[in-house]
């Protein structure tokens, strides 16, 4: 069981209206964007995708979770860009709503998720681009997720990725992942973790 | 159309046959008659905020647009061309004064009149205008913004079919501080594998929280204690004040707020953001003022179901769109209390998030596990008894209400019986 469980829960205060402001000045910027040619960029963030799907895929979520930074959004919306603040997403949450989601997978009570959904996501259209400060990183990329269900059907989604990475001491985190279901304005089938 | 069918047999007190579930054949019968001889649900009024404004709904599988003429007048119109039958219009909501069919080019007014057919001369002068009109739903009434329609005409007015329910509409309107709610934040949308009733079964259901949210119940205790989000289930909730109440024509309530303490705001999980947005409040209106008007950010602690498709749950309204017998939507439409602070209503999106992706995904893995037991032919018989034995203690009242333990299935006898009622009869259902 994941030492999580332990943590206490911090108050929610980072999501200020400047942050949100800042959220949907970032996603405006994506006309914008030029994808990097430096080799090494765009291989770093190859390489920081693809260990997201296998520690997801595996399960491994306090680690995958240690990929986000404190002040992180994980943002799925059910309308392109729709303001969050006037409008119910898929899935909008915090780094508490997160810890939130892992506890309750892990409860063995989440019936939804038994018996084991096994998950595979395949990233790939990776595009990347620096900052001129070199403290912040945008990366684009599609996923097809399959989603099998024991002794039922398998579901996929297609989903367009669109990464808000930071700068820290000790490497590159997700500061925003915001992941648009093409399909996010029909009906979902009970997707519980993407 | 309708078989002889000995619905008595099929829907009882303690128990409903599995058919009702499983018979494609039945399946139809639901949609024109169920969907379209009581009143359906259609959309909110605040969907149509402007003159011409348009939404596409639905009726059963009966595809409409619910429209607001220049005039500010609401239509029900059948989408669907007089002509080859196409649909006109294929956006989910939007502005526009004219539909055209992007077929042959025929051409109606937002009210459903019929304005032109391209070249005409090749009709030989036979089309009569004034029956090439899209067909409407005769009778469309509204309830402090609620648009419902029906093609039956012996249906009482709205007002009526409401009945006892109305109060917790009303309760659930009148949070708002200007005393009306807003649908304008969009919607989630979830698909199971199973027939619709499923979900009715479960609407009022106060017997499963503690087992089908397990989940959700044990990681709110591991992360927020014992005080925080449904804990008013943990325990056998008919030793707490909660009760359900059962209404004519089928619609029924749990309502869970008696036992949810003084305050909601106190008792809802932490929301992201929940604490900054609080604080900002405070600032704004000093604390009285701040932790009165937070008290509009949860879900009002009532499940009400009005019978065929319309669920107020949480802070949301939940429509259920029959898909197939065997496939179903829930969507859930977010809302906002008109006259609340932006914060208030900027809470409500992120509390209407929560139990969608915490609780209802284990709801909609009960309805298709139902679905994969129904399977079973020999087994017939689905059980509804809980609280059968109260049915002489418990007298409906004058207005043919009945208030029960939370966790009797009082209300899904009731509705089915509703649904029983408009099933065995001959309907003469009428379009304008």
């Amino acid at each position: 069981m994941s030492s999580l469980k332990k943590k206490r829960p911090e108050p929610s205060l980072y999501l200020t209206n400047d942050y949100y402001d800042a959220l949907l000045e970032w996603r405006e910027a994506v006309q914008e964007f030029e994808p990097s040619q430096d080799a090494s960029v765009i291989q770093e963030c190859t390489a920081l995708l693809n260990r997201e799907a296998r520690l997801l895929d595996s399960r491994r979520f306090e680690e995958w979770l240690g990929m986000y930074s404190d002040d992180c959004v994980y943002w799925l919306p059910a309308y392109l860009n729709a303001d969050p603040r006037q409008n119910v997403n898929v899935a909008f949450d915090d780094h508490r709503r997160l810890e939130d989601r892992i506890i309750r997978l892990e409860t063995g009570f989440a019936h939804n998720q038994e018996p084991g959904r096994r998950l595979r996501r395949l990233v790939s259209n990776i595009e990347a681009a620096q900052s001129e400060d070199g403290q912040m990183r945008r990366v684009l990329a599609k996923e097809h997720v399959f989603e099998h269900r024991t002794g039922r059907h398998t579901i996929d989604y297609i989903v367009d990725l669109d990464y808000w990475l930071v700068k820290a001491a000790d490497g590159w985190f997700i500061k925003v992942k915001y992941a648009e279901l093409i399909n996010s304005v029909d009906g979902l089938d009970t997707p519980t973790f993407l | 159309m309708t078989q002889a069918r000995d619905w008595d047999h099929l829907i009882q007190d303690e128990k409903v046959h599995r058919s009702v579930y499983t018979d494609p054949a039945y399946f139809e019968d639901e949609m024109t008659k169920v969907f379209g001889g009581l009143w359906t649900y259609l959309c909110h009024e605040s969907e149509l905020p402007k003159p011409n404004s348009f939404k596409r709904s639905k009726m059963g599988l009966r595809p409409l647009i619910v429209t607001r003429d220049k005039n500010g007048d609401i239509h029900a119109i059948f989408n669907r061309c007089a002509h080859r039958a196409a649909a006109v219009c294929m956006e989910d909501s939007g502005v526009a004064s004219r539909f055209t069919c992007s077929y042959h080019g025929w051409t109606y007014k937002n009210n459903g009149d019929f304005l032109a057919a391209p070249f005409p001369k090749g009709y030989g002068g036979c089309l009569k205008k004034d029956e090439l009109g899209l067909k409407k739903v005769p009778r469309v009434e509204i309830y402090r913004g609620f648009i419902f329609g029906t093609l039956n005409p012996d249906m009482p007015p709205l007002v009526e079919y409401l009945g006892g329910a109305k109060q917790y509409l009303d309760y659930f309107i009148d949070r708002a501080p200007e005393k009306e709610i807003i649908v304008q934040s969009g919607a989630y949308r979830g698909t199971f594998d199973a027939n619709w009733k499923i979900a009715w079964d479960n609407a009022a259901d106060g017997y499963h929280p503690a087992f089908g949210h397990r989940s959700l119940f044990e990681m709110t205790q591991i992360r927020n204690g014992r005080d925080k989000g449904g804990t008013h289930f943990a325990g056998d909730p008919d030793d707490s004040p909660m009760y359900c109440k059962t209404f004519p024509y089928g619609h029924g309530v749990l309502h869970q707020r008696p036992g949810m303490g003084n305050s909601l705001w106190e008792r809802v999980r932490p929301t992201p953001g929940g604490e900054y947005l609080a604080q900002s409040l405070i600032e704004e209106l000093g604390e009285e003022a701040a932790y009165t008007a937070l008290e509009g950010a949860p879900g009002a602690g009532i499940n009400l179901n009005i019978f065929p498709n319309l669920l107020i749950i949480g802070n949301q309204i939940q429509v259920v769109e029959p898909i197939a017998h065997d496939r179903t939507q829930l969507t859930w439409y977010a809302t906002t209390l008109k006259g609340a602070p932006e914060q208030v209503n900027q809470l409500r999106m992120r509390i209407g998030e929560d139990f969608p992706n915490f609780g209802e995904v284990d709801d909609m893995e009960s309805f298709e596990r139902c679905w994969e037991g129904l399977k079973a032919p020999e087994a017939e018989w689905v059980m509804m008894n809980r609280g059968v034995h109260l049915l002489n203690e418990i007298q409906p009242d004058a207005a043919g209400e009945r208030k029960v333990p939370p966790t009797d299935e009082s209300p899904m006898r009731n509705y089915l019986q509703a649904y029983r009622d408009i099933m065995k009869q001959e309907l003469s259902l009428v379009v304008a």
